[in-house]
């Protein structure tokens, strides 16, 4: 078959005409002169553009970007077709199939990456050197209890604070703990990287009993004992790393804080159960802790009504308070020996007493 | 080996080839639009199930098949343009800006924020870094974004370029930024016409060159009506919500709110009035003064088909909660396109394929910044 083009080499925008003739594998392009200046197969053409009509189509070469073959004649799509069967296909591929194939491997690929984020915090904490987690934990622990209201530090309060850690660790000697008072009402501890605890003093003024405090610390030290905090940040960056190849950056904040909850509440959950043993090994009852659970869900449901609050407990951080308590509760103990003599917990509540007003 | 002779399909030899073709080819405009929103729509939905499915990871070659189809629609002398940009450049070039740049930018942001907590003040350089290289590389974004799309942008074979890496056109944008703040604003029509200026003066197509260098004072009148326009609004807002306000110690609530209302709505309608006029004399001013070697352009299109195509727009992009805004970028360009006009004899002969290189990847940082580039 012999067919009239227009030819374009990348030498210039003018067109070149030609006549192309199709036979057997061949493709032969022949100019003005019925010279052919060509050497090409049907598998070298690949379909550039074709009108919706079938009266126009632009043949590309592989390999060469700069060359167009433009047909246009009546019919001349399923014409060409029939000797180059690629030019019934679609231009560029963005077709129904291709997608599907792209897609596939995308899934794929999110598959992947979330297993590895998965992963990544159980690896990295374990990677970080425990030098590096004291003194980083310690720089974060520091600013925030200079933040929070300045760290709290009388004589006798701190050593009955040490007695009690000592107490508490006394079969964990491998944590390498650092536990501060804080300045600030708020009735809250926390734990960071590096055996970072910060104990608030509004937690020790309304704890009812040393018990109580020593309860919370080894909820505390729980934490320390499988790295949570760093495996908490290691997740956090992890995350957003993922999170960042998605569009939409609402809803990806939103399921990212979804994950972050549920992990953070197996978490707690973790902890609690370390607490029972530390709390039991040191002869120390856990049902003073159960009773800080009372108080902490009694203010929860005194906040908002009960619905409400089941609403927000699906949305906390932690457990439900209630629950928590009854674990501690159905814990009990075997032997049990007063923490602190009640000079030693009075010096602890007075711990703050010499700090400045907060 | 046998010849047989086809020119129309129809299968009877002939010789006259050339007379045919022309009949094809009939009397074209330089410029010419052939999109239809009917066939985009296709093209949306199955982008929308394959994000859906990816988690939005097929924006990339979803964005893809548009340009494809708006290219594609895009006539000059008769022959169409082509994008022969990919998918998985737009994803490589992306995931590169994402690693090397923004996540490391990200990291020095948040070590700052460390430092700061820890009590050292280095943490505040740390961020002032973080912040000053971001609002360098969002101009230096459009620019490379724009040379991967003339990059991949051909037509009868040849390819269009960007000249340079565009670190110049970012620092540029840096001053002139800097310069509108100074000037409270009033530097913005000359900031605009400079950077057009600077972008297009880089722009070839083939080896052939665009160039602009008209002044920004015919800009400035367009600018006073814009100004004229707010400050109108700004004036008329407060007279129709201001006389509720004095009646509303012995009025109703619901009156003074429907007058805020109603001034507010005078305000959005001056000010978006006024903008139409400065944003009209832009394009005029822009493509009337554009020229292409010895060609020069013209811009044909009127403020009255603007605002409709803009209040289109508008229209379309919120009953579909956005899932129109190809079809609006496609309006627009369908407006440009029957709008330019070419004036001179442009030597096609003259004209080769140009020498600058292509950029491997696409647009990482644009997309970074979440640019919403069609």
């Amino acid at each position: 078959m012999r067919v009239s083009a227009r030819f374009f080499d990348g030498s210039s925008l003018e067109a070149k005409d030609i006549h192309v003739v199709f036979s057997g594998g061949r493709v032969d392009l022949f100019d003005t002169q019925d010279v052919c200046f060509s050497d090409y197969t049907n598998d070298d053409f690949i379909l550039r553009y074709a009108d919706k009509y079938g009266d126009r189509i632009d043949l590309g070469v592989v390999g060469e970007k700069d060359i167009r073959i433009i047909f246009e004649a009546t019919g001349i799509r399923s014409l060409v077709g029939g000797f180059l069967p690629q030019v019934e296909g679609a231009v560029h591929g963005d077709d129904w199939k291709a997608a599907t194939i792209v897609s596939a491997g995308l899934v794929g690929i999110i598959l992947v990456l979330g297993i590895l984020v998965w992963q990544l915090e159980r690896i990295v904490p374990a990677l970080v050197p425990d030098d590096t987690a004291r003194n980083f934990g310690a720089g974060l622990a520091d600013g925030y209890v200079e933040l929070l209201g300045g760290r709290c530090s009388s004589g006798a309060g701190e050593e009955a604070l040490q007695k009690m850690v000592a107490r508490l660790t006394k079969n964990n000697t491998e944590l390498d703990l650092r536990v501060q008072v804080v300045n600030h009402e708020l009735s809250n501890a926390f734990a960071m990287p590096g055996g970072q605890v910060v104990l608030f003093d509004g937690l020790i003024q309304e704890a009812s009993s040393a018990e109580e405090v020593a309860g919370v610390l080894a909820h505390e030290i729980g934490h320390e004992k499988y790295k949570h905090a760093m495996r908490g940040i290691t997740r956090s960056i992890g995350i957003d790393i993922f999170g960042s190849i998605f569009a939409g950056s609402e809803v990806t904040e939103i399921s990212k804080q979804l994950i972050i909850l549920g992990h953070s509440r197996s978490m707690e959950t973790e902890a609690d159960q370390i607490a029972i043993k530390i709390l039991q090994s040191a002869e120390i009852s856990p049902i003073p802790l159960a009773g800080f659970f009372d108080r902490v869900s009694e203010a929860e449901s005194n906040v908002v009504d009960i619905d409400l609050a089941k609403v927000a407990s699906f949305f906390s951080t932690h457990p439900e308070s209630h629950v928590r308590a009854e674990t501690m509760r159905n814990a009990g103990g075997t032997t049990v020996r007063p923490v602190l003599s009640k000079a030693e917990w009075q010096a602890m509540k007075s711990m703050c007493d010499t700090s400045k007003p907060r | 080996m046998s010849f047989t002779d086809i020119a129309d399909g129809t299968g009877t030899p002939k010789n006259q080839n050339e007379t045919d073709q022309s009949n094809l080819r009939k009397d074209v405009e330089d410029f010419e639009f052939t999109g239809e929103a009917s066939e985009m729509w296709p093209i949306i939905l199955k982008n929308l199930v394959f994000n859906v499915l990816t988690l939005s990871l097929y924006r990339f070659w979803g964005r893809t098949s548009i340009r494809n189809y708006i290219w594609k629609n895009v006539r000059f002398k008769g022959d169409p343009l082509e994008y022969l940009g990919t998918g998985a450049e737009l994803f490589t070039g992306f995931i590169i800006a994402l690693f090397v740049i923004f996540l490391p930018l990200l990291g020095i942001g948040f070590w700052g924020q460390t430092l700061l907590l820890q009590g050292s003040g280095f943490g505040v350089l740390f961020i002032l870094i973080a912040y000053m290289t971001l609002l360098f590389l969002l101009p230096l974004g459009i620019f490379r974004a724009q040379k991967y799309r003339l990059s991949r942008t051909r037509w009868r074979g040849i390819r269009g370029a960007l000249i340079g890496n565009g670190v110049d056109y970012a620092s540029a944008t840096l001053g002139y930024y800097l310069l509108i703040g100074l000037t409270g604003g009033l530097a913005y029509p000359y900031v605009e016409n400079k950077l057009w200026g600077k972008m297009t003066n880089k722009t070839r197509f083939g080896d052939g060159e665009f160039s602009y260098n008209a002044p920004s004072g015919p800009l400035y009148g367009g600018f006073l009506v814009y100004f004229g326009m707010s400050l109108i609004g700004i004036v008329l807002f407060f007279m129709i919500s201001g006389v509720s306000t004095m009646s509303a110690s012995g009025g109703t609530p619901t009156v003074a709110i429907s007058s805020f209302f109603f001034g507010y709505l005078t305000l959005i309608l001056c000010m978006g009035f006024g903008y139409a006029v400065y944003l009209h004399r832009q394009l005029v001013h822009f493509w009337g003064n554009m020229k292409y070697q010895n060609c020069h352009f013209g811009f044909k299109g009127g403020l009255g088909d603007m605002i409709k195509l803009y209040v289109g727009n508008a229209f379309l992009f919120t009953v579909t909660l956005g899932l129109a805004y190809p079809i609006t970028q496609m309006r627009f360009a369908r407006y440009v396109m029957q709008s330019l006009k070419m004036y001179g004899d442009l030597d096609l002969t003259a004209i080769a394929q140009t020498s600058e290189e292509e950029p491997s990847y696409g647009e990482g940082l644009a997309e970074g910044f979440d640019m919403g580039t069609i």
